[in-house]
This record gives C-alpha cells, sequence and structure tokens, in this order.
C-alpha cells in the first residue's frame, strides 16, 4: 500500500523556488484567502533565504506571513517577521497591530487589550484595531461583549459590511434569530444581486419556524436560486421550507397554499433528482430523502 | 415510582470515525465543526460502537434547514449499511471551551429520540494531535431520569495507542485536507460525504 508521503502528495505545501512563492503569496494577497500554512511555509524561505530578491514587496511579505504564521502555531517565524518590520517602520500603527496579534496568539489577551486601547485613544477611528477587541471577546467566549463592542462599531461605521456578517452570526451563535435577520435584512439591502444574502437570510428565517417566517424563507430562497440556479443550498431550502409549509395544520385549510406548496414542491423534487442523476450512490439516498415528510 | 437503574454502557470508538473526526478539525482549525456518529448497538454486552461517522457542517452550525437534510441523508445512509445513528460531535473554535451550548444538548436530544441511545462527543481541542494515549474528545450521556448531559468516561478508541499515532502521522502528512463534510457537498454536488478512499485508507492504515 501507498505510503503516507505517497498519499499526501501535494497536500503539504513544500517550497520550490523563489519566483513561483513569491507569485503564490501575491495571488492570495490579492484574493484575501486565509491559506495559513502555505503563506506560512513559502514565506518563511522567503523572507529567511531571498529577502533582497523582492525588492519592496519584503515588506508586504513580512507582514503577510505573520498572521499565517501565528495560525500554524509558528511563533518564532512570526516574531521574527515582527522585529524585522518593527527595525524598518518603527513608529507605525499598521506594525503595532502586528504586535497585538502576536500577544493574542500567545493568548497574552489584557496586554493584547491594552496595546489596543492605547492606539485607540490616538486613533479612534481606527476600524482594524477595534475589530481586534471584537476578536479577543470572541477568544474569550465573552458573545454578549462582542456584539456590545460590534454594536458600537457599526454606528459608526454603517456601512461596514464585514461586521454586519459577524455580528449577525453572534446573534445566530446566541439564538437570537430576529436580532440576525436584522443584521441580514442590512446586507441584503447593501446589495440585494449576491444570493448568498438572500439564502443566508432564508436559513435564519426558517430557524425561527413561525408561519410568517417560513413564507419569508420561502421567498429568499426563491430569490437565491433565481439568482443562482446552481446553488444546491437554496434548492434543498426551498424544499424544506415548502414541505414544513405544506404539513403545517394552520394552512392546511387554504387551498391555494396548497396548491402553491404542492406545485413547488413537485419542482424542487424534480430538480433535485436532475442534479443526482449522474451519481448512483447519492442518487438512491436523494430518492429516499424526497420520500420523506410527505 | 418506578426506579430505573442507570446501567453505564461502554462506547468503542473505530479508527476510521475517530480519524474523520481528527481530521474534520485538522481542516477547519479556525472554526466549529460537527457531525454525526453512526454505529451499532449491542444490549446484550452493554456496549455500542462508534463504527463510522459522517462530518456534517464547518459554517453556520446554528442554523436548521441543511442540518435537517443531513440527518435526514445520513439516517437513510446509516440503515443502509445495518447501522444507526449513534451520536453527534462538535468542535468549538475556542480553544479551552467544551461545554454544550443549548444548540448541542438539543441535536443531541433529537437524535436520541430515533435512538435507543446517543452521545454528545465534544472535542477537547487541547489534546488533538498532542497526546498519543488519550482521546480528545469528551462523552456527554443524555440520563433519562434526569435529562441532564453528564460527562462520561466510559469510552476507548478500538486499536489502541497504535492507531492513534498513524492517524497523527496522516495529519502531519496532510491526508486531513481530503475530508468531504456535508458543507462541502452542498458546495459541489460531487463531493462525496461518505469519504469512501478516507475510509479505505485509515481501514489499510491498520492492517500495517
Amino acid at each position: 500500500m501507498a505510503s503516507f508521503e505517497e498519499v499526501g502528495e501535494g497536500l503539504v505545501p513544500k517550497f520550490t523556488d523563489w519566483m513561483s512563492a513569491r507569485d503564490t503569496l501575491r495571488d492570495i494577497r490579492e484574493e484575501g484567502l486565509r491559506k495559513s500554512h502555505k503563506v506560512a511555509v513559502l514565506g518563511k524561505q522567503l523572507v529567511e533565504k531571498y529577502a533582497s530578491k523582492l525588492g519592496d514587496e519584503v515588506w508586504v511579505v513580512h507582514e503577510q506571513v505573520i498572521p499565517s504564521a501565528l495560525d500554524i502555531g509558528d511563533h518564532h517565524t512570526a516574531e521574527a517577521c515582527y522585529k524585522a518590520l518593527h527595525h524598518k517602520f518603527p513608529g507605525s500603527t499598521r506594525v503595532k497591530r502586528l504586535e497585538g496579534l502576536l500577544l493574542e496568539a500567545k493568548e497574552e489577551y489584557d496586554d493584547a487589550l491594552a496595546l489596543y486601547t492605547d492606539i485607540l485613544e490616538k486613533e479612534p477611528t481606527n476600524l482594524l484595531i477595534a475589530k481586534r477587541r471584537v476578536t479577543i471577546q470572541k477568544a474569550r467566549g465573552e458573545t454578549v461583549a462582542a456584539i456590545t463592542e460590534l454594536i458600537k462599531i457599526l454606528e459608526i461605521y454603517m456601512t461596514d459590511i464585514e461586521s454586519w456578517n459577524e455580528l449577525a452570526d453572534l446573534y445566530i451563535s446566541e439564538h437570537s434569530y430576529e436580532k440576525a435577520a436584522f443584521c441580514l435584512e442590512e446586507l441584503i439591502l447593501a446589495n440585494p444581486h449576491n444570493y448568498l444574502n438572500h439564502q443566508r437570510y432564508a436559513e435564519v428565517c426558517y430557524s425561527q419556524g413561525t408561519v410568517d417566517s417560513l413564507n419569508a424563507s420561502r421567498k429568499h430562497f426563491s430569490t437565491a436560486l433565481k439568482l443562482n440556479p446552481g446553488s444546491l443550498r437554496s434548492l434543498y431550502g426551498l424544499h424544506q421550507t415548502v414541505l414544513h409549509l405544506s404539513t403545517n395544520p394552520k394552512l392546511k385549510g387554504k387551498r391555494e397554499e396548497k396548491v402553491k406548496n404542492e406545485d413547488i414542491l413537485s419542482w424542487t423534487s424534480s430538480q433535485l433528482q436532475h442534479k443526482y442523476q449522474d451519481i448512483p450512490r447519492c442518487s438512491k439516498i436523494v430518492e429516499q430523502y424526497l420520500k420523506t415528510g410527505k | 415510582s418506578s426506579t430505573r437503574v442507570y446501567i453505564m454502557m461502554h462506547y468503542s470508538v473505530s479508527a476510521k470515525a475517530y480519524g474523520k473526526i481528527i481530521f474534520h478539525c485538522a481542516k477547519y482549525p479556525h472554526r466549529a465543526v460537527n457531525g454525526v456518529l453512526i454505529g451499532t448497538i449491542s444490549k446484550k454486552d452493554n456496549s455500542v460502537q462508534v463504527q463510522d461517522c459522517v462530518p456534517l457542517f464547518h459554517a453556520k452550525l446554528d442554523l436548521t434547514p441543511m442540518l435537517e437534510v443531513a440527518l435526514t441523508q445520513v439516517e437513510i445512509y446509516a440503515i443502509s449499511k445495518g447501522l444507526s445513528i449513534v451520536g453527534y460531535y462538535h468542535a468549538k473554535p475556542q480553544l479551552d471551551d467544551s461545554s454544550l451550548t443549548d444548540t448541542i444538548k438539543s441535536i443531541g436530544s433529537k437524535i436520541s429520540q430515533n435512538s435507543d441511545v446517543s452521545c454528545v462527543l465534544m472535542v477537547d481541542n487541547r489534546k488533538i494531535l498532542t497526546s498519543h494515549n488519550e482521546l480528545a474528545v469528551k462523552m456527554f450521556i443524555n440520563q433519562e431520569q434526569t435529562n441532564q448531559w453528564k460527562e462520561q468516561r466510559n469510552i476507548s478508541l478500538m486499536g489502541g495507542d497504535p492507531v492513534m499515532s498513524l492517524l497523527i502521522k496522516a495529519v502531519e502528512n496532510g491526508i486531513f485536507q481530503k475530508l468531504i463534510d456535508f458543507d462541502n457537498h452542498l458546495d459541489c454536488v460531487d463531493a462525496d460525504w461518505t469519504n469512501p478512499s478516507i475510509n479505505k485508507f485509515i481501514e489499510e492504515l491498520k492492517e500495517q
């Protein structure tokens, strides 16, 4: 049988040459992806052995390596990169934030908070730093405090998409579905053509479980499907929503609703069968799934 | 009132099930992950064999629509293999938090409605990959008389410590990247949440 190394071929990042490492790191920066292991392994070689080849880009790479190295537990490399940046840019707030990350990674949260508070006193509108406070509260499991902090941030930065998304997640984890729904409504208003916003909103409405919220769920799963017909999640969501609506005792009397729901259910069922037709193992399971609940 | 004596059942977890839990955590180290445990119950021996698991989600764990779809399909799959759903696993993103939330309790209870037994395995994040002889999970059982979830230590890994070391080596070689959960399947219908290739890999590991 194959060795571990053979099976794991290509799965563990390996440094090959400085140019492709540099290009890979560039792509990851551009797309804002979280590929910490790859960045840490490739970046470490770049900053330690090929710094002179990178020109001015070397500092951005140092900055990029720090959170990635911390993510995989390589504090040594992160510290080294921070020291180099601190030496080059001694008074920089941008670098000070990285010092905060180092403290957070060591779970020295009080020291990190003190550092961030210090920065905010001099730069009260520094959004990135304000967000670090929320992450510390999250890390400590202080969800309510994190929510309060985020609300304060949103009062100033009303259009910050990341904050609305984060707040929605926090509310969901606290089962405050109505409040989560409000946040997602803001996101839909900001970007009505993004199917993800409608899909997420529909999932939250579904979780609330009332007839009204299920109707909202049906509407938004449908919108998400219109915007992205390939979304399997929205298709299942619509199917489940209508299944619940059609078996709901309150609605059973209303003929119009019954007919509409039956129409939608037969559509979603045939769409699901179609999606799985080329995958025999799955299609058997899906066939049985479609038979349940009726 | 009748008194029911609570008899502690012994849970043994297969390499496949435990391995996939570890792989799921390794693939999404910064997120909460969860999944369903499937296996067999032996009332005669008072034991439960967790033969396999199906990794479910790494995002939006607290929302119900996809969970309902997944549980229905996993149950169908389990029955097709002569198994039943015997529990639920959950790993929290906070390093030191392995406490049960209301959502976790309600999922655990929901699973035990359709099954004779149900346990919740909470991943102990500090122990994953660092311990070669201790399971990185805490088991909680719902005791009928009290309706409380209590921690129980009556759990072991089939194949013991040697299996643990092999699984850790697999993680170090990046093999966890190949793990597919239900979320992956929802993003790409071809992704197989039964994980046949990882199952085969782990089976062959034990034979070495």
